[in-house]
C-alpha cells in the first residue's frame, strides 16, 4: 500500500500559492463591471431575538431569496433587478457536492423543459426504499415560480437526497440586455458543457442548506430510511443563522467620529478623505455546530465554531484590505480616484459593500453609500 | 553472468617478466583485469631515418574478454601509422587474468598507452635481459630508449587502480634483445648502505597507489632536492644505472643498498600525472618519504552497466552511474535529479521532482531503495534527493515492462542501490551550496565498512532575513529539510550483511497575518511535515550456483498538512516489510528466481477535509472528518525465469501474484514476458508485454471520502526497442511503447447501496480507462576521454476517459514532445563545463469560457471548455555548470557554479485567472537561479 497524500496535492498547493498574488490582474475589490455581490436566503419564520434570521431550512418551510447586485454606479435597486427579468432555478445537491455542480452536471438541458419546482409534499416518503438507491433519485432541477423575480420565494419540497445529507442549490440568472437577455443567458448556461457564457450574463449560485442534518436524520428515520451517523444529539442542533449586525461605525478623517450608521444610511465625506469603517457582528453569530467524525468506524459528534469572514468591495476609491476575519471587520477606504477609475465630482455617490459570511451558508449584506463633497484633505 | 563494464586503464610499465601478483584491490564489486605477460615492441627503423622521428604515446583501446584475451582493439590516440601498427600488435599479444564483477568474470574495456621514444644514435651495447619480478630492472645502455618517459605520463588512468598492462618497452638497435620477452640488461650500480623508502599515495584522498613504478636514477649534476617541475622534452642520455621497483598493496616501496648521493626519483602510475623528485640521501641512513601523486582529469570509469544476461533484461533500463553524472548541469550535484534528463520522463512543474513516467500519473510509479519502497525521492518535491546520491552504486530507471520483482505500480520504477563504505582508508567530505550543507564520513571496520552521511538545509535561517517585516508573512517554521544515512556492511559466513538506517524530514509552517484580522485561526496558516525513517537488514550470499537474498525492513512514515483552514490531514504509518529471493542458474541457458515480498502494518489517519471535488461545482459546506486505524497487509509471490535457447536469444517469462487486504481482500495476477535478441555484436532487440497492477490512492478508497469497493487499477505494458552500439563510444536506443489501463478510479455521481448497508453517493467507481503510446530515442556519447552527453527525445500521447462512451481527453501531464540535450566536457587542469537544454511541449490546460458567482464563498466558479483542450506555450530552458577541482596532498576541493535558466525564460507553468475569470496571465516557472557549491573531500 502506498498510503501517502497524493503528491500532486503538494504541487497544486504550490501552484495556488504562486498564483495567489494575482499580479497584473484586476483588483477584485473594485467593482468595475456589473456583478453579483450576494444572494440572501432567509427562512420565512419569525426571527430569533438573538440569532436573527435563519439560513438553514427544513422541508415544507419557505425561503425568501434576495439578490444583491452592483455596478460602478452603485447597487441595483429592486426595480432595476426586476427589469432584468431574472430567472431562478433550484437543484438538489448530492451529499458533499460543490455548489453549482448540480445544474452544471445536468447539462445539456432545454430551458423550456425545466419544470416548476414541485409542491413541498410532492414526494411520497413511503415510496422510499432504504435498500434501493434508485428510489432516491432526484427529479430536479426545477424552476422557481413563486413571488416577484427580484425576490422570489421557494417552498422547500421534500427531496429524498436531503435524507442522505444533500442540500438545495439555488441559481440566479439575469442578462444585462442587448444581445444577452435573460433567455439567451439561460439557454447558453444550460447548453452543452463547454458552451461559452458571456460576461454580460450574471449567474450566481448559493447553497440552501437543508437541516440541521441531525434533525433530517430523525426525519429520515421516521420515514423508515436508516440514516448513517450517530443518534441525534441532545439538545438538538441549532440551525445555521445569518450573522447578526451589531454595529456599523464610520470615522471620516478630519470630521471626527466614529459615527454609528445603519446599512444603507448615507454618509457625507469630502473627496480625498480617509474613512475607517468597522462592521461588527454579535458574538452569537459565531455559532457552534456539530460535525460527524468517523472514529475507527464509529461515528460521533465533534463541535466546531463558525469563523466569520468579511469581504469588502467598492465602486470608487481604494480600500486597504480585501477581506477580514473575526467579529469585527474593519477597513480603510480612501476616497481618491484609483488608476482604472473615472473621476468623480462633488455630489456623486460612491459605495462600499461588505458581505459578512460564516463558514457555512449564513451571510449578511451591508452597503455604505457616501456622497462626495468638495475637495478635502 | 556476463556484464559489460566499461572502464579505463592505461597500460604502462617497463618490459619485465610477468610474475603472478596478488589480485588488485577491488573497487566495490569490481576487480580489474591483471596482465600476465609482457611484450616488447621495436621502434621502426624506417622512422629513424626521418629528420624528427615521432615520439610520444599511442593509446590503444581494447576489451579484455572473459578469457583474458584482448579484442576490439582500436587506436584512440595515434602517433604515426607505423607506430600505431606496432602498438596494436603488441597489445594483441598481451594476456590478462580477466576482471570480475561480484565474483563473475566480465569483459572490461581499457586503454593502454604505448610510449615510443626514438633511440639515440647506436653505440655498442651489452646483451639485454629482462629482470624477473622483484629484481633490479634492466640497465639501459646507450642506444636504448629509456624505460620511463616522464614527459609522456599516461592518459585515462584508472582511479580505481586496475593493475595496468605492462607496457611494451621500446627497444633500441638490434642486439639489444629486441622482441625477446623478459630480457633486459643486468643492473650495474655502486653498492651502498642507504635506504630510500616510502609510500605513494593518491593526492586528495590519500589512497595508497598500488603497482606504481618508482624509478631511481642518479640525479643530473647540479640538481637541487625537491619536486622537479620543469620538464624537458629533449631526449636525455641514459643514466649510468637505474633501479625500478613497484609499490606494494599499501603503496609502500623500498630501494636498499644505495650509495650516498643525490637521486632523481620518478613515480609513474596509470591514471596519474608523472611526478619526479630530487632526493639527497646520506650514507648509512634511511630516507622515508611520502609521495602524493595527482590523478589525471579524465574519469577512468564510465560505469554504465549494460546488463547482458544474468540480470534479467529489461526492455528499457537506463542505468546511471553516480560517477558519470554527478556533475550534470541543473542537478546541483544530485545524481538522482539526473533522472529528469532521460527519455520517458515528463517535465515536472517547478522542477518539483514528480516522477511522470511515460504519461503516467505521479503516484503510479514506485521508487525502491535497497529492495524496499521509499515514499519520496526528493525533499519538498524536488529540491534535492532524500538519500545522498554519493553513496549509491547506481540508479536504475525502468519506465515500463519491469521485472515481477516490482509491484503495486502501473507506471515505472526507479531503483537505487546503496553501496558499501570504502575500505581504502577513512574518507569523507563537507559539501555546501546556497541551500544546504552535507557531510559524509566512511571507512573500514574490521572486514567491513561503514558510511555516515547527513545533510541539512538552511533556507529557514535565511528566509526570515529577507522577508520584509510588513509582508504579513511569518515563517514560524520556514521550509527546512534534513536527511541522514548510516550504513554498515560486513562479510558474514560467506555472504554479505548490510545494516542500513536512514531517514528524511521536511517541514514548513507559514503564518499569513492580516493586519485587520481581529482573530488568527487556521485560515492564516499553511504547514506541512513529511518524514520517514527506515531500518533495513540485507543479507546476500552465493553458494555455488545458488544465490540468496533476505531483507527485513521497518519503516515509519508521518505526513501532516494543514492548508489555510481548508483541510488538515495527518497520516502515521508503521510498515514491516520482508523480501526474500532465491535464484539458481540451472545451466548456462536456464535460470530461475523465486521471491516473496510481504508488507504489513497500520496506518493511523486523522483528517478533516471537504469532500473530494467531483465534476463542476464550487464550495461545499460539508466537512468529512475521520480518525481511523487501518491495518494493512499484502503478500506477493513472484518468479522470473531466464531461458536462453541459443546464446543470442533470451526469454524472461515471469509472474507476480499479489494479495491485498485493503480496502477489501483482493488478488491480482500479473503475467509478464520480456525477450532480447542480439542480432549482431552490438545490436540488440528487446521486447516486453505484461500486466501491472496497483491499488488506487488512499483518498479514493477510504470509506469516508471514497469508495472501498474500488478494484485495483490494471495496465497492460507493451514495448519494443532496439539498441545499437556505435563507434567512438556512442550508442543509440529507440523504443516504442503502448500502454492500456483499465479499472481506473473515476468520479461517480451515482447513488448506491454502500458497504455499510446505507444508501449514499458512490463518489468513485472503477470505470476509468486510459491509453498511452509513444516512442523514445536516446543517443548517448559515453565518457571516453573528455566528452560525454546525450540527446533524449520522447514523443507520446496520454489519454483517459472516466466513463464508457465519454470522449478521450488528454491526461494532465501529457507532454507531446520532450527533447533534452546534455553535454559535459572535461577541460585541462580539472575544469569541467556542462550544459543542458530542454525543449518540452506545454502542459494541457482547460480553457475557461465563462464564470458563475459562488455566493457562499464570494468567489467565482469557472465554466470550462473542452477538458485539456488547450496547451501552455512550450517550455525551453538552458542550464549551465562549471566545475573546478583542486587536488592537494590530503584533500580535494571542488567548486561549482550551476546556473539554471540561463536566459531567464519566463516559462508558463500554470494559467492564472483574475477573480472573475475575465482576464488571465501565466504563473511562470522558476527564474534564473545561480547556485554555488563547495565540496572539501579527504
Amino acid at each position: 500500500m502506498r498510503p501517502h497524500l497524493p503528491r500532486i496535492v503538494f504541487v497544486s498547493v504550490l501552484g495556488l500559492a504562486a498564483g495567489g498574488c494575482g499580479a497584473g490582474l484586476p483588483d477584485p475589490d473594485f467593482i468595475a463591471h456589473p456583478r453579483i455581490l450576494a444572494l440572501d436566503a432567509v427562512v420565512e419564520a419569525p426571527a430569533d431575538p438573538v440569532l436573527g434570521t435563519r439560513a438553514e431550512a427544513m422541508p415544507f418551510e419557505s425561503v425568501r431569496l434576495t439578490p444583491h447586485l452592483a455596478d460602478p454606479d452603485g447597487p441595483f435597486d429592486p426595480q432595476s433587478i426586476a427589469a432584468l427579468d431574472p430567472q431562478w432555478f433550484a437543484c438538489t445537491l448530492r451529499p458533499g457536492q460543490g455548489v453549482g455542480g448540480c445544474l452544471l452536471d445536468a447539462r445539456p438541458l432545454a430551458p423550456a423543459a425545466i419544470p416548476a419546482c414541485p409542491a413541498p409534499d410532492a414526494v411520497d416518503p413511503g415510496a422510499l426504499d432504504p435498500s434501493d438507491p434508485s428510489s432516491f433519485e432526484s427529479p430536479t432541477p426545477c424552476r422557481l415560480t413563486e413571488g416577484p423575480p427580484e425576490a422570489p420565494t421557494l417552498p422547500v419540497f421534500l427531496d429524498p437526497l436531503f435524507l442522505l445529507g444533500g442540500d438545495l442549490e439555488v441559481a440566479f440568472v439575469a442578462g444585462l440586455g442587448g444581445a444577452y437577455d435573460t433567455d439567451r443567458c439561460v439557454a447558453d448556461l444550460l447548453s452543452e458543457p463547454g458552451t461559452p457564457l458571456s460576461y454580460d450574463c450574471l449567474v450566481g449560485v448559493r447553497r440552501l442548506a437543508i437541516g440541521p442534518d441531525s434533525t433530517l436524520a430523525a426525519l429520515a428515520e421516521s420515514f423508515g430510511v436508516p440514516a448513517p451517523g450517530p443518534p441525534p444529539p441532545d439538545p438538538p442542533e441549532t440551525p445555521d443563522f445569518n450573522p447578526v449586525l451589531d454595529a456599523i461605525t464610520v470615522t471620516v478623517s478630519g470630521q471626527g467620529g466614529p459615527f454609528e450608521i445603519a446599512s444603507g444610511e448615507l454618509v457625507e465625506a469630502p473627496i480625498g478623505a480617509l474613512l475607517e469603517v468597522v462592521v461588527s457582528v454579535t458574538p452569537d453569530s459565531a455559532q457552534d455546530y456539530l460535525i460527524v467524525v468517523d472514529d475507527a468506524g464509529t461515528p460521533r459528534y465533534e463541535t466546531r465554531t463558525e469563523r466569520l469572514t468579511g469581504d469588502f468591495s467598492s465602486t470608487w476609491g481604494y480600500i486597504e484590505f480585501g477581506d477580514s476575519q473575526g467579529l469585527e471587520h474593519r477597513n480603510q477606504w480612501t476616497l481618491m480616484q484609483a488608476e482604472e477609475q473615472d473621476p468623480k465630482l462633488p455630489g456623486d455617490v460612491v459605495h462600499l459593500f461588505v458581505v459578512v459570511r460564516d463558514d457555512r451558508t449564513g451571510a449578511t449584506f451591508v452597503k455604505i453609500p457616501v456622497r462626495l463633497t468638495g475637495p478635502g484633505p | 553472468m556476463a556484464a559489460a563494464l566499461v572502464a579505463c586503464g592505461a597500460a604502462w610499465g617497463p618490459a619485465r617478466a610477468a610474475a603472478a601478483a596478488e589480485p588488485p584491490p577491488a573497487q566495490g564489486d569490481l576487480v580489474p583485469p591483471r596482465v600476465l605477460n609482457q611484450v616488447e615492441v621495436t621502434y621502426p627503423e624506417a622512422l629513424l631515418e626521418a629528420p624528427n622521428p615521432p615520439s610520444g604515446e599511442v593509446i590503444v583501446r581494447l576489451v579484455v574478454g572473459t578469457d583474458g584475451v584482448p579484442k576490439e582493439l582500436a587506436v584512440e590516440q595515434s602517433l604515426h601509422p607505423l607506430l600505431d601498427t606496432r602498438a596494436l600488435e603488441a597489445v594483441a599479444k598481451l594476456r590478462y587474468e580477466p576482471g570480475t564483477y561480484r565474483g563473475e568474470p566480465v569483459e572490461i574495456a581499457m586503454r593502454v598507452a604505448i610510449p615510443f621514444v626514438p633511440p639515440p644514435p647506436a653505440e655498442p651495447e651489452p646483451p639485454a635481459r629482462t629482470p624477473g619480478a622483484g629484481e633490479p630492472p634492466a640497465r639501459h645502455g646507450p642506444g636504448e630508449a629509456p624505460v620511463t618517459t616522464p614527459e609522456t605520463g599516461s592518459a585515462g588512468g584508472a582511479a580505481a587502480e586496475p593493475r595496468p598492462a605492462e607496457r611494451a618497452a621500446t627497444a633500441g638497435e638490434a642486439g639489444a634483445g629486441t622482441g625477446e620477452a623478459g630480457e633486459a640488461p643486468a643492473p650495474s650500480r655502486p653498492a651502498g648502505d642507504a635506504v630510500l623508502a616510502g609510500v605513494v599515495l593518491r593526492a586528495g584522498d590519500r589512497v595508497p597507489v598500488r603497482d606504481a613504478q618508482v624509478a631511481v636514477v642518479p640525479a643530473p649534476a647540479g640538481a637541487r632536492p625537491g619536486r622537479v617541475r620543469k620538464r624537458s622534452y629533449a631526449p636525455r642520455p641514459p643514466p649510468p644505472w637505474e633501479v625500478v621497483v613497484r609499490t606494494s598493496t599499501d603503496g609502500a616501496f623500498e630501494v636498499p643498498d644505495l650509495p650516498a648521493g643525490t637521486y632523481e626519483v620518478s613515480i609513474l602510475a596509470p591514471g596519474f600525472e608523472t611526478a619526479t623528485y630530487v632526493e639527497r640521501i646520506d650514507a648509512g641512513s634511511k630516507l622515508s618519504l611520502r609521495y602524493f601523486i595527482v590523478p589525471l582529469p579524465s574519469n577512468p570509469y564510465r560505469t554504465v552497466v549494460r546488463e547482458r544476461g544474468g540480470e534479467r533484461e529489461e526492455v528499457t533500463r537506463r542505468r546511471i552511474s553516480v560517477a558519470e553524472i554527478n556533475n550534470l548541469p541543473g542537478t546541483q550535484g544530485d545524481a538522482l535529479k539526473a533522472l529528469q534528463n532521460f527519455p520517458g520522463l515528463a517535465r515536472a512543474p517547478f522542477g518539483s521532482g514528480l516522477l511522470l513516467v511515460r504519461g503516467a500519473a505521479p503516484d503510479d510509479s514506485a521508487v525502491f531503495l535497497g529492495y524496499h519502497e521509499i515514499p519520496q525521492l526528493f525533499h519538498f518535491g524536488g529540491l534535492t534527493s532524500v538519500f545522498n546520491s554519493d553513496i549509491l552504486t547506481g540508479i536504475d530507471f525502468i519506465p515500463g515492462n519491469f521485472d515481477p520483482r516490482y509491484g503495486d505500480a502501473t507506471g515505472g520504477v526507479v531503483n537505487v542501490e546503496p553501496r558499501a563504505g570504502r575500505r581504502d582508508g577513512y574518507h569523507g567530505y563537507l559539501d555546501s551550496d546556497l541551500f544546504d550543507t552535507g557531510a559524509l564520513f566512511e571507512g573500514p571496520v574490521g572486514k567491513g565498512s561503514f558510511v555516515l552521511s547527513a545533510r541539512r538545509s538552511y533556507i529557514d535561517l535565511l528566509l526570515p532575513l529577507v522577508i520584509p517585516d510588513d509582508a504579513g508573512l511569518n515563517a514560524t517554521v520556514a521550509p527546512r529539510y534534513w536527511d541522514y544515512q548510516a550504513l554498515f556492511d560486513y562479510p558474514v559466513d560467506g555472504g554479505n550483511l548490510s545494516v542500513r538506517v536512514f531517514g528524511s524530514d521536511d517541514r514548513t509552517k507559514l503564518v499569513f497575518a492580516g493586519e485587520n484580522d481581529d482573530a488568527e485561526d487556521d485560515r492564516n496558516k499553511f504547514e506541512t511535515t513529511t518524514l520517514f525513517h527506515r531500518a533495513d537488514l540485507v543479507y546476500r550470499r552465493r553458494i555455488g550456483g545458488w544465490s540468496f537474498l533476505v531483507t527485513p525492513s521497518y519503516r515509519y512514515d508521518f505526513s501532516s498538512t494543514a492548508a489555510a483552514g481548508i483541510f488538515r490531514f495527518k497520516l502515521r504509518v508503521h510498515t514491516f516489510a520482508f523480501r526474500a529471493e532465491v535464484e539458481r542458474w540451472l545451466s548456462r541457458r536456464f535460470a530461475v528466481r523465486f521471491g516473496t515480498e510481504v508488507g504489513a502494518g497500520q496506518a493511523d489517519i486523522d483528517a478533516e477535509a471537504p469532500p473530494v471535488p467531483q465534476g463542476a461545482g464550487g464550495s461545499s459546506d460539508a466537512t468529512f472528518a475521520a480518525v481511523q486505524k487501518i491495518p494493512f497487509a499484502s503478500l506477493a509471490l513472484y518468479s522470473t525465469w531466464t531461458i536462453r535457447p541459443v546464446p543470442r536469444l533470451s526469454f524472461y517469462p515471469g509472474v507476480r501474484l499479489q494479495l491485498y487486504n485493503q480496502p477489501e481482500v483482493r488478488a491480482t495476477v500479473d503475467p509478464r514476458l520480456r525477450a532480447a535478441v542480439d542480432v549482431a555484436d552490438r545490436t540488440t532487440i528487446k521486447a516486453g508485454v505484461g500486466i501491472y497492477s496497483q491499488l488506487p490512492s488512499i483518498v479514493e478508497w477510504n470509506p469516508r471520502w471514497g469508495n472501498p469497493r474500488l478494484s485495483p487499477e490494471r495496465s497492460l505494458h507493451t514495448s519494443l526497442g532496439v539498441a545499437q552500439g556505435l563507434p567512438l563510444g556512442m550508442d543509440v536506443e529507440v523504443t516504442g511503447f503502448f500502454k492500456y489501463l483499465w479499472d481506473l478510479a473515476a468520479d461517480s455521481d451515482r447513488i448506491v447501496l454502500r458497504p455499510e448497508g446505507t444508501v449514499g453517493p458512490e463518489t468513485f467507481a472503477s470505470t476509468g480507462v486510459g491509453r498511452i503510446y509513444g516512442a523514445e530515442l536516446l543517443f548517448r556519447k559515453n565518457l571516453t576521454k573528455n566528452l560525454f552527453g546525450w540527446v533524449a527525445y520522447t514523443i507520446l500521447r496520454s489519454e483517459r476517459r472516466d466513463q464508457p462512451g465519454d470522449p478521450w481527453v488528454l491526461a494532465a501531464f501529457d507532454q507531446t514532445h520532450i527533447l533534452t540535450l546534455v553535454g559535459v566536457y572535461k577541460l585541462p587542469k580539472h575544469w569541467q563545463v556542462g550544459a543542458r537544454f530542454r525543449l518540452v511541449s506545454g502542459n494541457p490546460t482547460t480553457p475557461v469560457v465563462g464564470a458563475i458567482y459562488d455566493a457562499d464563498s464570494g468567489t467565482y466558479i469557472p465554466l470550462e471548455g473542452k477538458e485539456h483542450g488547450d496547451r501552455l506555450p512550450p517550455f525551453h530552458q538552458l542550464d549551465v555548470r562549471v566545475d573546478k577541482r583542486w587536488i592537494f596532498r590530503r584533500v580535494m576541493l571542488n567548486a561549482y557554479l550551476d546556473i539554471q535558466n540561463v536566459y531567464n525564460r519566463q516559462n508558463p507553468e500554470f494559467v492564472n485567472y483574475s477573480f472573475d475569470y475575465r482576464e488571465r496571465n501565466y504563473i511562470p516557472s522558476l527564474p534564473i537561479i545561480p547556485s554555488i557549491g563547495l565540496k572539501l573531500a579527504f
